[in-house]
């Protein structure tokens, strides 16, 4: 067993994923992190920020930064449509959303099905796949969502301005 | 059964540790000043009170370290209040280290650790060997004897239906007679009803004993009865238990009335957590409102409806609502200023300084949160000013000042804000040696024509510093800089006054409560924007010949007979505007470190209370101090007046 | 003669501290486990100067104790001390809403339980 594999919590007879699709390739991500799927809101833009986060919105009175998958994984843009999803997703207390083409279903895949993400030969970054789930002839990509969202939050950590030391002030030195 | 004691116990423990904290505190407060006032016994009574009641719940809990640490310390203070020991500079510094040894055996059986049994044994030696006279100064005869007890005159009216709760007033005045010694006792009648509507089974009558005894011994005698009842207990007019005793003054009586008051508030201990959660559910309840008023504005086309009128109840019945939860989460700023007091003595001594610290204003309150960030730059500013600002004393005496300087820490309300003043009768700030510095660091250019305003402005830039040499204290590397951060973190402000060798003071400005501000709603293109109405001075549509475009300061507008520069918002956000010329929308004018700018908006849509909200991970953009909901469940970026400037004219 | 003092508490240690403490100073000292026992002892005739109570007990709790000795006749003008674990001015007022004379908070000392004692029954 590689040691990405020992990063994978799997019990019973497998993990249940959501199941979406980004252009013509499908994704999944462990339900248990999954806290609801709503259909696209208004997004209020965040300036400053690096284009794949497309701003905020109010789940009800929660502000949640959202995050477009397309833009993160350097896809192209298309235009947003009924069928546009955000999946809301819940790490510890922090709470995001994750912009979809569109939801598919939700299945279970056995451990034996899940393969270590390959070395080479994705699109996106391997180290934000979790593994790679065989479903019928399928191929889904598993979505490591924390080391994902917290690249988010690490942005918009960076823009905080330096702190520069000084010694006390006062009248004469 | 045997899981519920152990809960229990550590419940009772928690509560233990709680009350330690209250009396820590306590007594180091008490300590410093009997540093003042060396004979007042109503404050060496307290700080015994503390130690006794530390001592007792520490022996019933087995924290045996604690008990026999506070046994010891007790001794010693019951020898100070027979007058065997006095209150003198050293005993002083002996109790100041013990209550720091208390604290950190509280602290280490708190956390469960082994604590530093070296420093207690230095400390409980130096107790043990004041009450083996060593360091022993024994007080001298021409000082008064006083046992604490005075001749106090008691109104005693009784609740009526004490009796129905098992209390007989008789019980309590039998008991009277047993804490001091009686001198009279008369009874008032007049309540008593005619026969006819008499309720045996009420108290009608009243009590006025005369008595001498301490005041808070004759005091505790009423705890069961004190919510109900009537009791006055004030001091016979300068006759005393004991003849030779100097009357008390005016400082000592009103403080004992203090306490008292103090105790008959009745108070509820409450989990900040259940606070906090109840902010966040009014903060909820302010959005809503919002929202229903949008609603209702969409159906509501006659001034008279029913349903406005209902809406406006609403409006204000929420505002209500939420005045009334922020309140409880107000604590007044007395409890932070005291923690000051033992710092600035122990620096002063430290710098060789005498520096007295002035406290009022402590009764004005400020949001818990608040407060709590408060401590650092007070800290950082008391350091700076007994180091930068007090002199010496010789110096003091060759300028003809007083050798003791003073520092007056000072809080008030002005406006709906909290005003915190830290002012020292020091040297002052040179502003020449401000500027020069400044130039010497590339802070300015050339003599930058700067007011003396923005002179002394300039202290709160980063990376300045007046002071050539890194002290102990003052060196922690944080400068006023940070001090101002966090006081603009905190929707705050802070400003500078200073007088050659006259005062220094420092006023710091703060909003009453972080959770929810007063906003104005802007709008540029399709988003809103809420600017902190604090910041605002005016907002305006100027003439097109009051905006110029001024050679290396950009855009620039007519206000008052200055040029304010301009930040156009939508180009800063990365938005388009609906309106680009200033003429055409609107310039909001705010103040920002002092300065005036316009911020060129398209339209101000109101002005509203708005909820601070975080937004997830998305925080530390300088520019945005958070976000808010609207009536209409959109999110709006709440701006940060001092980050967007920084933005707009960092290049 | 000695006054009688009842004191209402499930746990043993307490009772036996309680009863220790004031058999020393010649009260004569009652001992129950639960409100329910108490009540059957003051319904059986023992008219106690002063009763004690923990709030916290299985089967009858403190304050409903409270409540039903002041239903008693006999009982009604009886000092009721309760104790209390913390030093909450919420159950304080509970307990006194409910008839309670006086309270102590635990922990206390022997000389704290005296004092407390000597301000309600003399």
């Amino acid at each position: 067993m590689s040691e990405r594999t020992g990063e994978i919590t799997i019990t019973g007879d497998g993990n249940q994923y959501v199941t979406f699709s980004l252009g013509d390739e499908e994704y999944g991500v462990d339900i248990l992190k999954v806290q609801e799927i709503i259909g696209l809101t208004a997004i209020t833009r965040v300036p400053y920020l690096p284009d794949f986060i497309k701003g905020v919105i109010n789940l009800r009175g929660i502000v949640v930064p959202v995050v477009d998958l397309r833009l993160r994984f350097g896809l192209e843009m298309v235009d947003y449509n009924d069928r546009t999803c955000v999946i809301i997703v819940k790490l510890g207390e922090r709470i995001t959303g994750m912009i979809v083409d569109a939801v598919s279903e939700v299945i279970s895949i056995p451990k034996e099905m899940i393969d270590p993400p390959p070395s080479f030969g994705t699109r996106i970054r391997t180290d934000f796949i979790e593994g790679m789930g065989k479903v019928d002839k399928r191929l889904l990509i598993l979505l490591n969502v924390e080391r994902l969202l917290t690249e988010v939050e690490l942005k918009a950590i960076e823009e905080i301005p330096e702190v520069l030391p000084a010694e006390g002030v006062g009248g004469t030195g | 059964m045997s899981d519920s004691t152990v809960i229990d116990l550590d419940r009772i423990k928690e509560t233990f540790f709680v009350e330690c904290d209250e009396h820590i505190s306590e007594m180091e407060s008490s300590i410093l000043e009997l540093e003042k006032t060396p004979d007042d016994t109503e404050l060496l009574n307290s700080i015994f009170r503390a130690v006794h009641s530390m001592k007792g719940n520490s022996g019933c809990l087995g924290f045996m370290e604690i008990n026999s640490f506070t046994h010891t310390l007790e001794t010693v203070l019951d020898r100070m209040r027979n007058r065997e020991l006095r209150a003198t500079g050293d005993i002083i510094s002996i109790l100041l280290e013990s209550v720091d040894c208390i604290k950190g055996l509280v602290d280490s059986a708190r956390h469960g650790r082994e604590s530093n049994g070296a420093d207690r044994e230095g400390i409980t030696g130096r107790l043990k060997a004041l009450l083996e006279g060593d360091v022993q100064k024994r007080v001298e005869d021409s000082v008064p004897v006083d046992g604490g007890e005075e001749r106090l005159r008691v109104v005693f009216v009784p609740g009526r239906d004490l009796l129905k709760r098992g209390m007989d007033p008789l019980v309590i005045l039998r008991e009277l007679s047993t804490r001091g010694r009686i001198v009279s006792i008369r009874a008032d009648t007049e309540g008593l009803p005619g026969i006819e509507e008499l309720d045996p089974e009420c108290c009608y009558i009243s009590w006025e004993i005369v008595l001498s005894g301490r005041r808070d011994v004759v005091d505790e005698v009423f705890e069961f009865v004190r919510d109900e009842s009537e009791i006055s207990i004030s001091g016979e007019d300068g006759v005393r238990g004991d003849e030779r005793k100097p009357v008390p003054d005016d400082g000592a009586v009103s403080q004992t009335q203090k306490k008292v008051q103090v105790r008959d508030a009745s108070t509820i201990r409450v989990d900040t957590r259940k606070l906090d959660r109840l902010v966040n559910l009014v903060g909820e309840l302010l959005i809503t409102q919002a929202m229903v008023s949008q609603l209702a504005s969409e159906f509501i086309t006659d001034g008279t409806s029913p349903l406005q009128r209902v809406i406006a109840q609403l409006e204000r019945n929420t505002r209500e609502v939420q005045e009334g939860v922020m309140s409880i989460r107000m604590l007044p700023v007395g409890d932070v200023f005291t923690r000051f007091r033992r710092m600035v003595r122990d620096l002063a001594t430290k710098r060789d300084k005498k520096v007295r610290l002035c406290i009022s204003g402590e009764d004005t309150e400020l949001d818990k949160t608040v407060i709590e960030k408060l401590v650092d730059p007070l800290t950082h500013l008391l350091r700076n000013s007994i180091d930068h600002g007090i002199e010496p004393p010789s110096e003091r005496v060759g300028k003809g000042k007083q050798e003791e300087g003073t520092i007056h820490l000072n809080a008030f309300h002005e406006g709906g804000k909290v005003v915190i003043t830290v002012e020292d009768d020091g040297r002052g700030i040179d502003k020449d040696r401000v500027l020069e510095k400044a130039i010497q660091r590339g802070l300015v250019e050339g003599d930058g024509g700067l007011s003396e305003k923005e002179i002394l402005g300039l202290i709160f830039l980063p990376g300045f510093s007046t002071s050539e040499k890194v002290t102990d204290v003052s060196g922690r590397g944080v400068g006023m800089d940070v001090v101002k951060r966090n006081i603009e973190a905190l929707g705050g402000s802070v400003d500078v006054e200073t007088r050659r060798d006259e005062f220094t003071r420092f006023v710091l400005r703060l909003p009453l409560t972080l959770a929810v501000i007063d906003g104005l709603i802007v709008a540029v293109g399709e988003e809103r924007f809420v600017i902190p109405i604090t910041t605002v001075l005016e907002s305006r549509r100027p003439l097109p010949e009051e905006v110029k475009t001024v050679e290396g300061k950009g855009e620039v507008m007519n206000f008052r007979g200055n040029y304010v520069p301009i930040v156009r918002l939508h180009s800063l956000m990365g938005i388009r505007a609906r309106e680009e010329r200033p003429w055409q929308a609107l310039v909001v004018v705010v103040v920002v470190d002092g300065r005036e700018y316009g911020i060129l908006v398209d339209d101000i849509l109101g002005e509203q209370q708005v909820v601070i909200k975080g937004m997830g991970g998305l925080h530390g953009i300088s520019g945005i101090a958070g976000a808010t909901i609207l009536g209409d469940g959109r999110v709006a970026l709440i701006l940060d007046g001092g980050g967007i400037v920084r933005r707009a004219f960092s290049n | 003669m000695s006054k009688t003092i009842l004191i209402v508490d499930d746990a043993p240690t307490m009772r036996q501290m309680v009863n220790f403490t004031l058999s020393a100073q010649d009260y004569k000292v009652v001992e129950a486990a639960d409100g329910e026992e108490a009540i059957e002892k003051l319904k059986g005739g023992l008219r106690p100067n002063l009763v004690i109570t923990d709030l916290n007990m299985p089967r009858m709790d403190g304050i409903t104790l409270i409540r039903a000795i002041r239903e008693l006749p006999a009982c009604r003008f009886t000092p009721i001390i309760m104790l209390t674990t913390e030093s909450m001015e919420a159950k304080k007022q509970e307990g006194k809403q409910a008839g309670a004379t006086g309270w102590i908070v635990k922990p206390f000392t022997p000389e704290q339980l005296l004092k407390v004692v000597g301000m309600v029954i003399r």
